[in-house]
């Protein structure tokens, strides 16, 4: 796992983190501990996930993007932790809905609810790029993965939308 | 069927909406985080406070100790490598490296001894030059773990609540402090050794026990 603890040197960014640590490491602890089932696993997966986020640019002012920015990072790490804790390497990206607490949100037939009912792995990069706009780079470090498995997960992710929409008839 | 990055940016927020409406609101998100987490949050958190909230609190308690003490923090602070302040139960604690070492590469450290029973738990690594953090746990005890954090070439400190004792000793030939919390058996161990900062933050431990796990560091 990469860990990036290099200097913030602004004060903004300083006080960004925290607030982000304020305001939202319920969230994150919530989010974590429906997936692991374990109030001290969740509890590192939180860790793990202000660790990966002392590395990144994080949202001027919390809000929607950093609510989402704080659950999703919450969410991969303990997921990650989940395989790493039950040895369930096997699970594949689109079994990860069917872990605890990852059932996506019913799609609709319209590309917002097709985009937020993707499995989680392929929902996480894309709205970490789309919505909170960040770099293949970024998310890589986000997610403990590298930019060219992002830049292929958004791919894959895009290639399941057009499938997905495509079967409902979607007019895009 | 041709998806366009417009029309995923269009559909973003909407979708991100949906997703995050599945989860409760904050008010419903409560949780008493416990000691180990907020000890493993501390450094990281540190780190951001350490050139205004901490250093803004510690100007404060030298302050409020008078003209005298001011004088001797202030030539204290020229030649400093670990210092620490306690008053009204809040120990400020600062760690800096040497900026006169020899230049070298980041090497992240290993414990060559650590306590029996302790495993390494998601130990992480780091191919930038900014630091590392090693942890092990003792899994059939709960309350019982390590974390190692590396800083290089990264001032470090903190501020901690509670009844915490502050001790000068020695790591390596080198000035250290070791900060511990009588009611719940933490343990930290600060110091540096050339352009590296180190807290060894432990639970469950005897002091004799972190000491000999710091002096034991190998590259």
């Amino acid at each position: 796992m990469l860990i990036y603890l290099q200097a913030i040197d602004s004060p903004e960014d300083r006080t960004r983190f925290e607030a982000l640590y304020t305001a939202y490491r319920g969230l994150m602890f919530h989010v974590a501990n429906r997936i692991l089932q374990n109030p001290q696993d969740a509890e590192d997966a939180v860790h793990m996930a202000f660790l990966s986020l002392a590395g990144c640019r994080l949202p001027a002012e919390l809000g929607p993007q950093a609510r989402h920015l704080a659950a999703t990072v919450a969410e991969r790490k303990a997921i990650d932790l989940y395989r790493a804790r039950r040895r369930r390497s096997e699970v594949g990206l689109e079994e990860e809905e069917h872990l605890p607490g990852c059932a996506p949100p019913p799609s609709d037939g319209t590309l917002a609810g097709a985009m937020a009912a993707l499995p989680p792995r392929y929902r996480e990069v894309l709205l970490l790029k789309y919505y909170n706009g960040y770099s293949a780079g970024e998310i890589g470090t986000l997610l403990d993965t590298t930019a060219a498995n992002v830049r292929q997960l958004i791919a894959r992710a895009k290639k399941k939308l057009a499938v997905e929409l495509a079967e409902r008839g979607a007019p895009v | 069927m041709n998806i366009t990055d417009e029309l995923l940016s269009q559909a973003a927020p909407e979708a991100a909406e949906r997703w995050l409406s599945t989860l409760p609101g904050r008010e419903d998100c409560e949780h008493e985080f416990s000691l180990t987490f907020q000890a493993a949050m501390e450094p990281l958190l540190s780190r951001r406070r350490r050139r205004w909230k901490s250093l803004v609190l510690l100007a404060a308690v030298v302050a409020a100790l008078g003209t005298l003490l001011v004088s001797a923090g202030a030539e204290r602070r020229e030649n400093y490598y670990v210092y620490a302040d306690q008053q009204d139960g809040c120990v400020t604690y600062v760690v800096r490296p040497r900026e006169d070492a020899l230049e070298q590469e980041p090497h992240r450290l290993y414990m060559s001894w650590i306590p029996e029973g302790f495993v390494p738990d998601m130990v992480s690594t780091s191919s930038t030059p900014s630091g590392f953090l090693t942890r092990y746990v003792h899994r059939t005890d709960e309350e019982r773990w390590i974390y190692l954090y590396q800083f290089y070439r990264e001032e470090t400190g903190g501020l901690l609540f509670g009844d915490y004792a502050v001790e000068n000793l020695r790591v390596g030939g080198e000035e250290a402090l070791l900060l511990s919390e009588s009611g719940s058996g933490l343990l930290q161990l600060v110091w540096s050794s050339g352009f590296n900062c180190y807290s060894l933050s432990c639970s469950g431990l005897e002091k004799k026990d972190v000491l000999r796990i710091a002096e034991n560091l190998k590259w």
